[in-house]
């Protein structure tokens, strides 16, 4: 288990920056955990405390009960050896071959040549690299890079893989194919998967469980189904609306109702314990309403499909609104109408 | 043709090509290990370097930057004294050996502390989080990213050494610019004076064809 007590972080320089302002979190073993929050918000701070990148200015980072800060130089290193961690920009070794790269750590180990070869071709193998053993970074796509970042972040067989926006320098499908290897590695090797972004779509779709950070602050932490279905703090609620994090709300209602002057504007949101039948679909063929779809950010998490969707009804009464409303709601959908 | 080559004794431009590689080749590799040696502290105690250290820092950029200011010529001439005092003799390639290694390495410190910042610095802290130590971090890491850069400012280095050679030859030490003054210039020998300077040409080439070679096998960025 990743234990933060009461964590404060401040840069020190012209003018101090409070990177973290008491976060408290507690990581279970065996959970992909997301942090999300805006740029700045603090994330990258909160998880190179993990590996001790960065020391806090004062609480506590435990792991399995152990205080991080309080290593020696010769524990801190071994203890890093058990924390995978994968980067944004990769950030693998340009001198050396895919296999090189993810040797690394097994030097660093000091493991026996004869079983880093072992090990690194299982690695290649887990991670889809066959045949590009001996290619060079340079030689590789954004995901083939990641991979690479995979296999050596797995290495020396880590109880904890930190993510710091991995998928973010990714187009969406190879971000969906990382994210399923991260799944896969998450079940196949019980490894907590501490993951960061500020891209919704990326933790809805794999996470446990969600801390929504804000200015230092951890404001939120819950499964995704609840943090969509009952946002709380303003920033969830941002994010769980996909909206940009400087526009309002009302603004954006405004908007959609300068398009669509008729009718009835609904929000639709999905929380994950709808049916796997086509519900809109049915929906409307029985209301026989003309529907259509404004937008919508639908992903599907671990707990089924989650989003918001925004649809504009026209050609009908209020009965026949109202009827296309509670039909949508006994199938679990959230309706809001604008 | 027949004539021009008369008047050169090849005995001793071979003698002199000799000396130049002899003079260049052992300064070369001192002065890469000693600047090596020095760029990777400078590097190490930088503001936000692995040991950080400011004092230490100041005070070896403040040497490196003596030395490169004193001209080559006049370095020497004070070491050539040095070298008479603790030698006894005072001509021969050898005796011009400590000043070109005390006015390469410094360059070369320079070069490689340019080389190392290039690194990137992600690199560098993903080794960092894979628990690798400083040393490991400096010789499996921030050595092999900086190759590149690394070997072509040898080859610099290399071609600057030449031309100290010339310089150190003139003054008295033996090599293709010392033939090229004594047996060239002030015999009024011009069949002397263009075959040394055609030869410390065609060293240079071969130096940066090397170099060429090198960098095109390593960098695989
Ligand atoms: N080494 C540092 N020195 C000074 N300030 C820093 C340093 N690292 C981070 N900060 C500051 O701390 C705050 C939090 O930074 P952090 O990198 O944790 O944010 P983040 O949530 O990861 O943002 P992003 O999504 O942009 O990566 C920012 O205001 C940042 O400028
Ligand atoms: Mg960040």
């Amino acid at each position: 288990m990743i234990e933060f007590k009461n964590v404060y972080k401040t840069f020190k320089g012209k003018n101090d920056i409070h990177a973290l302002n008491g976060v408290s979190l507690k990581i279970d073993d065996g959970l992909i955990y997301g942090v999300i929050g805006y740029s700045g918000a603090g994330k990258s701070t909160l998880v190179r405390i993990i590996n001790q990148l960065e020391n806090c200015s004062s609480g506590e980072v435990l792991i399995d009960g152990i205080d991080q800060s309080n290593l020696s130089g010769k524990q801190l290193r071994e203890s890093r050896q058990k924390i995978g961690m994968i980067f944004q920009h990769f950030n693998l070794m340009w001198s050396r071959t895919v296999f090189e790269n993810i040797e690394f750590p097994l030097e660093i180990a000091k493991v026996k040549k004869s079983e880093r070869i072992k090990i690194v071709n299982e690695l290649i193998a887990m991670v889809g690299l066959n045949g590009r053993e001996f290619s060079y970074p340079s030689e590789l796509s954004g995901g083939q890079k990641q991979r690479i970042g995979i296999a050596r972040a797995l290495a020396n067989n880590p109880k904890i893989l930190l993510c710091d926006e991995a998928t973010s320098a990714l187009d969406p499908e190879t971000t969906d194919s990382i994210l399923q290897l991260l799944q896969s590695i998450n079940q196949k090797m019980n490894i907590t998967i501490v993951m960061i972004t500020h891209q919704m779509e990326v933790v809805q779709k794999i996470c446990h469980k969600i801390a929504v950070m804000s200015d230092g602050k951890v404001v939120e932490v819950n499964t995704v189904k609840e943090l969509f279905e009952n946002p709380k703090h303003d920033v969830t609620k941002r994010f769980t609306q996909n909206l940009d994090g400087n526009v309002k709300i009302e603004q954006i209602k405004k908007e959609l109702k300068d398009i669509y002057p008729f009718g009835q504007l609904l929000k639709l949101t999905f929380t994950g314990n709808t049916s796997s039948r086509p519900i809109l679909a049915e929906t409307i063929r029985q209301c026989k309403l003309d529907v259509s779809i404004v937008n919508s950010n639908i992903t599907h998490s671990i707990e089924g499909p989650i989003g918001a969707m925004y649809v504009n009804m026209a050609n009908g009464d209020a009965t026949s609104y109202q009827q296309f409303i509670d039909m949508l709601k006994n199938e679990g959908v959230s309706v809001e109408i604008l | 043709m027949i004539q021009f080559l008369e008047k050169i004794d090849i005995e001793a431009l071979i003698n002199a090509v000799n000396e130049t590689l002899y003079m260049t080749s052992i300064s070369f590799v001192f002065s890469i290990f000693i600047g090596l040696f020095i760029g990777v502290l400078l590097y190490l105690t930088s503001s936000d370097g692995l040991y950080s250290n400011k004092i230490i820092n100041k005070i070896m950029d403040m040497i490196i930057n003596v030395l490169r200011a004193i001209p080559f010529a006049i370095l020497i001439i004070i070491l050539f004294d040095l070298a008479t005092l603790l030698t006894g003799s005072m001509l021969g390639a050898t005796a011009a050996l400590p000043a070109l290694i005390i006015a390469a390495s410094p360059v070369y410190a320079r070069m490689c502390v340019i080389a190392f910042i290039e690194v990137d610095k992600g690199t560098i802290e993903a080794s960092k989080s894979m628990g690798a130590s400083n040393f490991e971090i400096i010789f499996k890491v921030l050595i092999p990213e900086a190759s590149v850069a690394l070997v072509s400012s040898a080859s610099v280095l290399a071609i600057s050494l030449i031309s100290y050679t010339a310089i150190a030859g003139v003054i008295g030490s033996g090599g293709l610019g010392n033939y090229a003054y004594l047996y060239g210039f002030s015999r009024g020998n011009n069949a002397v004076l263009y075959t040394s300077t055609f030869l410390i040409v065609v060293i240079v080439f071969v130096v940066q064809f090397v170099s060429d070679y090198v960098i095109k096998k390593i960098d695989k960025r």
